[in-house]
């Protein structure tokens, strides 16, 4: 392996690094995927993914920052229930537990509604809760919305070096 | 089928191209020996790695059909056989530089607490080789592959001094290490085989935090990048790509001559010769070649009158318990991604200062995930739902502290790997099957390795992330499997001697894990390399001799 060639590698990658970042940005924004339709959901109906972003927007909601329907959490479950019957059945008689009329429930008689879910103890409901909440709050936070906009996290990049922490109050 | 016979009779025939046969291929052939590796993968290429795919554009890719490169092995293609209530969770990676690729990168010395162990506590066979035996290697492995760390020494953990400079911890290992330490524990430096500064031809970390991911300049020592490269050039080195050895062949003598393997992608079977051969497919995949390698003189497996190959597997017993600390909830997010992986390490200690307990042996604490981390997994672990949660969530993001204790696992006759009876692989080559149990010891272990982590957590004031006791990782989780092929000085009692060279077959040496007399708590991946360097010294000094 030839050292300086390697050397001027990184030194080259860390130089362009805000360029290669804005590139990275591009990439997220879904229209910048050339050509490609705006996909539909594979499994849930298109009632499901009514309530999907209902229902996931009740775990993590809109705030001063994006809630999980608008980080699209609803089609990123969407997109885990390929492959696994044991996840398509678990989802689909799931939502079914919520009755015919959850969507039109106002938004507290749906808030409470859920909550009687989370408090019950290893019934089909509090085991459907706890699908919803893992997956929602999984998805969320490996999103753009949830992990960068929300949470702050601005890791995965090139650093010249690492300063660790620099809190004099922290050392020894 | 017809069967390809290579006329050529190579120096030295090595089964595996991981840390262990990279490290005898890139010893021997600087020695002037010639050198067959097989390999059963092909190298993964780093441009191909997706160390800088951000989790939002891991979706968008996966959605247009593309996929990580596939570092392991997928099970449905060589599937190997548990009890059904004893799971045991075998990673492998099968191509050029094994699970170096994507390894953890702890480099631990063992000491004498871990060598001098069996030795004083009476469990089983004694290791045959002490610190001082293998002190010289670490410096020299040290220095080689590049190992950032402190150079402090203590009896569990020694330092070194050609340790590269630690990465500075981060503000959540700093706030654990002065808790640890009101309670008369230390946490050092870690010890890891990632490059702080370039050294000997690699580039220096660029602290991206994706090593899991493989490394896409190299920073960290892989096999491949560090060890069968340098070995090419000395024009001594050959690598068959895609070949599954399935047996070591003997001659008339019963010596071992060369090696039976399949192509991986068109199921062909070959057979090459050699005068010597080394057997270094990691721990299981190793005993099940030698297992299955049965003949007229060796009709339990090859070097295996003694009846231990395949048994006293021994793994670690691991969980995970995590917490929020007081000082860095709703505070800024910093980058906390570093060298990926802990800076801190926390030695072994059980057996100081008159400290008594009811078990053998003892454990060690890792730190991996401390700070704000993509992927908060513990985030669905907080109560409740909806606007509440997610502040939870974000006040909670740059506090976290995260404590991975390992503890050692004794070996047990009993725990073993067999291939009798068992299904055949695609080869028509009997698979693995895994016996394997943790017991008392390790049970009353895990006790006071709960009761350490959640006092270090509490001297921290965090707010301790819920959990429950004897939530133990699934066996075999750790990837540190050892002992099945272990050296000792009695023959009836061991497979190898203290250089890794089969009692029953002086051409025949196990050179990864396997070869471990114990597991102790540690990671083993620095001590395989310091051993299989010694073991390689002393082959081509008995080659240069004539003696094999």
């Amino acid at each position: 392996m030839n050292s300086r060639r390697n050397a001027l590698k990184v030194l080259a990658v860390v130089a362009a690094a805000p360029v290669v970042d804005a590139q990275q940005h591009q990439h997220a924004t879904p229209k910048s995927v050339p050509a490609a339709k705006p996909p539909g959901p594979k499994f849930f109906t298109a009632a499901e993914m009514d309530l999907l972003r209902i229902l996931t927007d009740l775990i993590i909601p809109r705030s001063d920052t994006p809630g999980a329907s608008d980080a699209g959490v609803p089609m990123l479950l969407d997109g885990l229930m390929k492959n696994s019957e044991r996840l398509q059945r678990e989802w689909r008689e799931g939502l079914a537990l919520l009755g015919p009329d959850f969507a039109t429930l106002g938004h507290d008689k749906q808030v409470e509604l859920l909550t009687v879910f989370s408090q019950e103890q290893d019934t089909p409901r509090s085991r459907f809760f706890h699908l919803l909440k893992g997956g929602t709050v999984d998805q969320y936070y490996s999103t753009r919305e949830g992990l960068e906009t929300e949470l702050g996290w601005h890791g995965n990049t090139f650093l010249q070096e690492f300063e660790g922490c620099t809190h004099p109050e922290h050392q020894g | 089928m017809q069967i390809k016979k290579s006329p050529k009779v190579h120096d030295v025939l090595i089964v595996g191209s991981g840390a262990a046969g990279g490290m005898a291929a890139w010893n021997l052939t600087r020695q002037g020996v010639n050198v067959l590796v097989l390999d059963a993968g092909t190298k993964f290429k780093r441009s191909t790695f997706w160390s800088h795919v951000k989790p939002w554009e891991w979706h968008l890719r996966i959605d247009r059909g593309e996929r990580p490169p596939q570092f392991f092995l997928d099970t449905k293609e060589q599937p190997y056989l548990t009890p059904k209530d004893d799971p045991f969770d075998l990673m492998r990676v099968w191509g050029r530089g094994g699970k170096t690729n994507v390894w953890g990168r702890v480099s631990l010395r063992y000491s004498d607490v871990d060598f001098a162990g069996p030795e004083k506590d009476g469990w089983e066979i004694p290791w045959p080789i002490r610190y001082k035996d293998v002190a010289p290697y670490y410096d020299k492995v040290d220095q080689l592959i590049g190992v950032c760390g402190g150079n402090d020494d203590q009896d569990s953990l020694p330092g070194s001094k050609y340790h590269l400079p630690p990465p500075a911890p981060r503000c959540g290992e700093r706030l654990l290490q002065k808790a640890a330490k009101g309670m008369g524990i230390s946490i050092v430096s870690g010890r890891r085989a990632v490059l702080t500064r370039d050294h000997n031809g690699h580039t220096k970390c660029h602290y991206c935090g994706a090593c899991g991911r493989g490394c896409d300049v190299g920073a960290f020592f892989n096999s491949s990048d560090y060890l069968l490269e340098p070995a090419f050039r000395t024009n001594r080195l050959e690598v068959m790509d895609n070949a599954v050895v399935a047996r070591i062949l003997v001659d008339d003598k019963g010596r071992a001559n060369g090696a039976q393997y399949f192509d991986r992608n068109t199921g062909e079977e070959h057979k090459v010769y050699a005068k010597r051969v080394i057997v270094a497919a990691s721990c299981i995949d190793s005993t099940r070649i030698l297992l299955n390698s049965k003949s007229s003189a060796h009709p339990n497996g090859i070097g295996n009158s003694s009846d231990v190959i395949g048994r006293y597997l021994s793994e670690q017993i691991r969980f995970h318990m995590y917490g929020f600390v007081p000082e860095l909830m709703g505070g800024p997010v910093r980058n906390d991604d570093g060298i990926g992986g802990e800076h801190i390490y926390m030695p072994r200690f059980n057996h100081r200062d008159g400290r008594k307990h009811d078990y053998l042996r003892g454990y060690g604490m890792q730190f991996w995930n401390i700070g704000a981390q993509a992927g908060p997994a513990w985030a669905k672990h907080l109560p409740g739902f909806g606007l509440d949660l997610k502040q939870a969530v974000k006040k909670r993001f740059p506090a976290l502290v995260a404590l991975h204790p390992y503890g050692e696992t004794l070996p047990r006759r009993d725990n073993r790997v067999t291939v009798e009876g068992t299904p055949k692989d695609r080869y028509g080559v009997p698979i693995a099957r895994i016996e394997y149990k943790i017991g008392e010891n390790e049970r009353t272990m895990a006790k006071e390795m709960y009761d350490t982590a959640e006092a270090i957590l509490k001297s921290a004031k965090a707010e301790i992330l819920g959990f429950q006791r004897n939530n133990l990782d699934v066996n075999g989780s750790a990837i540190h499997e050892h002992g099945t092929c272990r050296m000792g000085t009695d023959p009836k009692r061991a497979a190898l001697n203290g250089f890794c060279q089969s009692h029953d077959v002086p051409n025949l040496f196990v050179v990864d894990g396997a070869a471990f007399t114990t597991a102790s708590e540690k990671n083993p991946t620095l001590t395989i390399l310091a051993l299989a360097w010694r073991a390689t010294d002393y082959m081509a000094d008995e080659i240069k001799r004539g003696a094999i």
